[in-house]
């Protein structure tokens, strides 16, 4: 099923199950419950994509609202709502994986409810604007570090970037205004569930540009991507040599404590630093082939003309003068040259790693290889 | 900043005047706002407005729904002047700020803070009646936009009348996508003036924090795409490099391409994917050799076979581009013609080859000078159906016609190929459509 006919499917079902859930019991909240347990599910579909793969859910903004619920009915729908997404899932991906984001999601529940709970007991269940916005606020907050936590040992790269905060702020603050409107505070300002379905808009907005931002950037490296293919495809390089090249360089430069702007600009440059090749004109004796340094040069000038790209057109040029891209250059030199050695030459890594060591002094910085050496041992 | 036409700057600056004028008029006889709740409610106007983002046409603004909470807000004190004042900070567009541009602040100030005097007039009528209950309290916002947009439209819709000389009813139709946003706008401003009157100021900030982290999301949107398009301008480059014959080829055949999806009402999205794809389609032309590319005269047979790999690696680096991947696919150009039967086919591949076509018969080849217009179109028109899509054929003459444009021998951009021959031999550029050439090759 595609994500928006489940989505539909969810939406329709969730409905039906509040519509029956109100004939039930008419007095009561039920209805609300399961209509939120359906918007939990829709939460855990829409998600907040980040750079390194990973996503935050818009479901834990639910979560705020279902917490304002007595924990046994809190627990149920939570309950409920991740049998659900855990089924919609199956045809996702491998079964390790659906199980350690089921594990993910419940903890941060737990967590958020606990909070919640536990400042409305500390405050004496004080009916007071900033009481209430206090318990909301402090348990919106604390998903953040849990989920880290939990990322951080199922090994799901848990992400701090600027990008990741901003998706959590979002997520917060929709939440706590989703919930104070729904339940109101001393009776006053409650709006029902017209408060989490209005003021989900901005996120939805959020969750849009999110997307956008996702697909673009997606387009745009796998365009970088196609390009670098070009002098494999016309048999310059060996099948491959770029994207190597780029894995190789992005693990060494994290190795070393690259910034991530600088290691955005030396993977771009690992993946093109070759292209420059093929518009120099095919020497007719094929045992004389371009010098790498005329190569370098032409591929640099041509990504310098480019502003994105400029960055990774002084990484190609390899100017050891520039002292901010001295690592960056090594870097890319240093994998680049592995990867001919091994790839290309048919070395293996411990001879393709002496080779680069036996060379002269100050052609390879001795920490750039100490890094490939970690990296190269670690992949083993 | 083109200049503004005097009319229309008295018709701005009365605008201007009058919804002053209402603003002091209002604070004077009723009761003047509470300068802090208005210094509040302009400073989120100014705090999710100065970043305004603008893609595909929409302006995306939170502003209208600002100034719907202040309407709410006010209403109790009964000071319509908070409103009126919001609102004529709210019209303003900043970038006519930025430009100095200041008739087109008086006027579009003007006339925000008019039609939030008629909104909020319309709320005072029949807020009463409706605000004890949801979902009938709705009505009142929907109904307060709904005065609010006539207003908007009517006012906005002289001004442009006086600047573009339109007629009235096209430009009225051009606001109507912009009512829905107004609306959705409006609900969520009449619900947060709600909790502001009950639960405080506070919920206020709550709810920029989402708008104002879904501009900043768009905004890097932006500037992705903008680096993708320079990106673009690399393989252009490369590719003009390795064959000087084919400069300008690919942003020609791109514009070409824009013009058929014009005539056959692509969707933004689509076009712009179109346009992608046409600006790459040579993409593969990078692993022909130079000396290949630009070999005046004919090629040997195993010369043209190894340039026609070029179309075989184009599908290859373009399908690893997932939007571009369904046109790839489809898009073998040495075995592609067109097949009414085939209604799985997508159409623009079929628009590229038409552009391609197109712009390799009406410029200079290292093989050929280029060919006269009538011959491109008589050309057009004769394969039309067989190698042509036809309506992609008809789309692009129908189009090159209506801007009244002349391409093709005489009327070419650069004209330093001077040696080339009239009429020559050779497939390095594809397209290359004389009949006696396909014969040939």
């Amino acid at each position: 099923m595609s994500q928006r006919r489940q989505m539909a499917f969810l939406v329709l079902a969730g409905c039906v199950a509040g519509a029956l859930a109100h004939f039930a019991d008419p007095s009561g909240s039920t209805a609300a419950l399961v209509l939120l347990a359906a918007a939990l599910v829709l939460g855990e579909l829409l998600v907040l994509r980040l750079e390194n793969g990973t996503a935050v859910p818009l479901s834990y903004a639910v979560l705020l609202v279902l917490a304002t619920f007595p924990a046994p009915r809190y627990a149920a729908a939570v309950a409920g709502a991740e049998l659900i997404s855990a089924v919609l899932r199956f045809s996702d991906r491998e079964s390790g994986w659906r199980t350690q984001v089921m594990v993910e999601r419940i903890v941060v529940a737990a967590a958020t409810i606990a909070v919640y709970d536990g400042l409305r007991t500390l405050t004496h269940h004080d009916e007071t604007v900033a009481a209430v916005l206090f318990s909301l606020g402090a348990a919106a907050v604390s998903q953040l570090p849990v989920d880290l936590a939990v990322r951080w040992i199922l090994r799901l790269r848990p992400s701090f970037s600027p990008r990741t905060r901003l998706a959590w702020l979002a997520i917060a603050s929709s939440g706590m205004l989703m919930a104070i409107g729904y339940r109101g505070v001393d009776g006053r300002g409650q709006v029902g569930l017209w408060g989490p379905l209005l003021f989900s808009t901005p996120l939805l907005a959020a969750w849009y540009a999110f997307e956008r931002l996702d697909s673009a950037t997606t387009a745009y490296l796998q365009t970088i991507e196609s390009l670098a293919m070009a002098p494999e495809f016309g048999g310059i390089v060996p099948p491959g040599h770029s994207q190597r090249v780029k894995a190789l360089a992005t693990a060494m430069a994290a190795s070393l404590g690259v910034s991530a702007a600088d290691t955005a600009d030396l993977e771009m440059a690992a993946l093109l630093h070759h292209l420059g090749q093929v518009t120099i004109d095919e020497p007719d004796d094929l045992t004389s082939p371009t010098p790498p340094s005329e190569v370098a040069a032409v591929t640099s000038a041509m990504l310098r003309e480019i502003k994105p790209l400029a960055a990774a057109g002084d990484i190609v040029a390899g100017d050891p003068a520039d002292p901010r891209r001295r690592v960056a250059v090594q870097v890319l030199r240093v994998a680049s040259d592995y990867d001919d050695l091994t790839a290309r030459d048919g070395n293996d890594e411990y001879v393709a790693i002496e080779t680069l060591r036996g060379a002269p002094g100050y052609v390879y910085d001795p920490k750039v290889l100490n890094a490939l050496e970690r990296v190269v041992g670690s992949a083993q | 900043m083109s200049e503004t036409p005097t009319g229309l700057k008295v018709f701005g600056a009365a605008m201007f005047v009058a919804a002053a004028a209402a603003a002091s008029f209002f604070a004077i006889s009723d009761s003047s706002p509470k300068p802090g709740v208005v210094l509040l409610f302009v400073a989120l106007v100014l705090f999710s407005e100065l970043r305004a983002v603008e893609i595909e046409h929409l302006v995306v603004s939170p502003g209208w729904m600002i100034v719907m909470a202040a309407i709410v807000v006010f209403r109790p004190e009964g000071a319509p002047s908070g409103p009126v004042i919001v609102a004529m900070i709210a019209g303003i567009h900043w970038p006519h700020f930025r430009a100095r541009a200041w008739d087109l602040i008086a006027l579009n100030s003007g006339i925000w803070g008019l039609a939030a005097l008629a909104a909020a007039a319309s709320y005072s009528a029949f807020s009463p009646a409706f605000v004890a209950h949801f979902p009938q309290a709705l009505l009142a916002p929907a109904l307060a936009t709904i005065a609010n947009v006539l207003v908007l439209v009517l006012l906005l819709g002289i001004g442009f009348v006086i600047r573009t000389r339109a007629s009235f009813v096209s430009i009225v139709q051009g606001f109507v996508p912009m009512t829905l946003q107004f609306i959705s706008f409006a609900l969520l401003g009449f619900l947060l003036g709600r909790l502001d009157l009950a639960l405080g100021p506070a919920v206020l900030l709550l709810i920029i924090v989402p708008i104002v982290i879904a501009r900043e999301m768009l905004m890097a949107f932006v500037k992705v795409k903008e680096s993708h398009d320079e990106t673009v301008q690399l393989l252009i480059r490369a590719l003009e490099q390795k064959d000087p014959y084919t400069a300008g080829h690919a942003e020609r055949v791109a514009v070409y391409a824009s013009y058929i999806a014009e005539e056959l009402d692509f969707m933004p999205a689509r076009a712009e994917r179109l346009r992608f794809a046409a600006l790459m389609h040579d993409i593969g032309k990078l692993v022909v050799p130079n000396q290949l590319l630009n070999k005046p005269g004919k090629l040997t047979e195993e010369e043209f076979a190894r340039v026609r790999v070029h179309e075989g690696v184009s599908v290859q680096m373009l399908s690893h581009i997932d939007f571009l991947r369904p046109i790839a696919l489809h898009a073998h150009s040495d075995t592609m013609r067109f097949n009414p039967d085939d209604l799985n086919h997508p159409i623009e591949p079929y628009i590229i080859m038409v552009a391609d076509a197109y712009d390799a018969m009406t410029s200079t080849r290292s093989y050929r000078k280029a060919l006269p217009q009538e011959v491109a179109f008589a050309e057009l028109r004769d394969k039309s159906g067989q190698q042509f899509h036809p309506a992609c054929a008809q789309a692009l003459i129908v189009a090159i016609q209506k801007r009244n444009e002349v391409h093709g021998k005489g009327h070419e951009h650069e004209s330093h190929f001077e040696d080339a021959p009239e009429v020559g031999l050779g497939s390095a550029g594809l397209g290359d459509l004389l009949p006696d050439e396909k014969s040939n090759t």
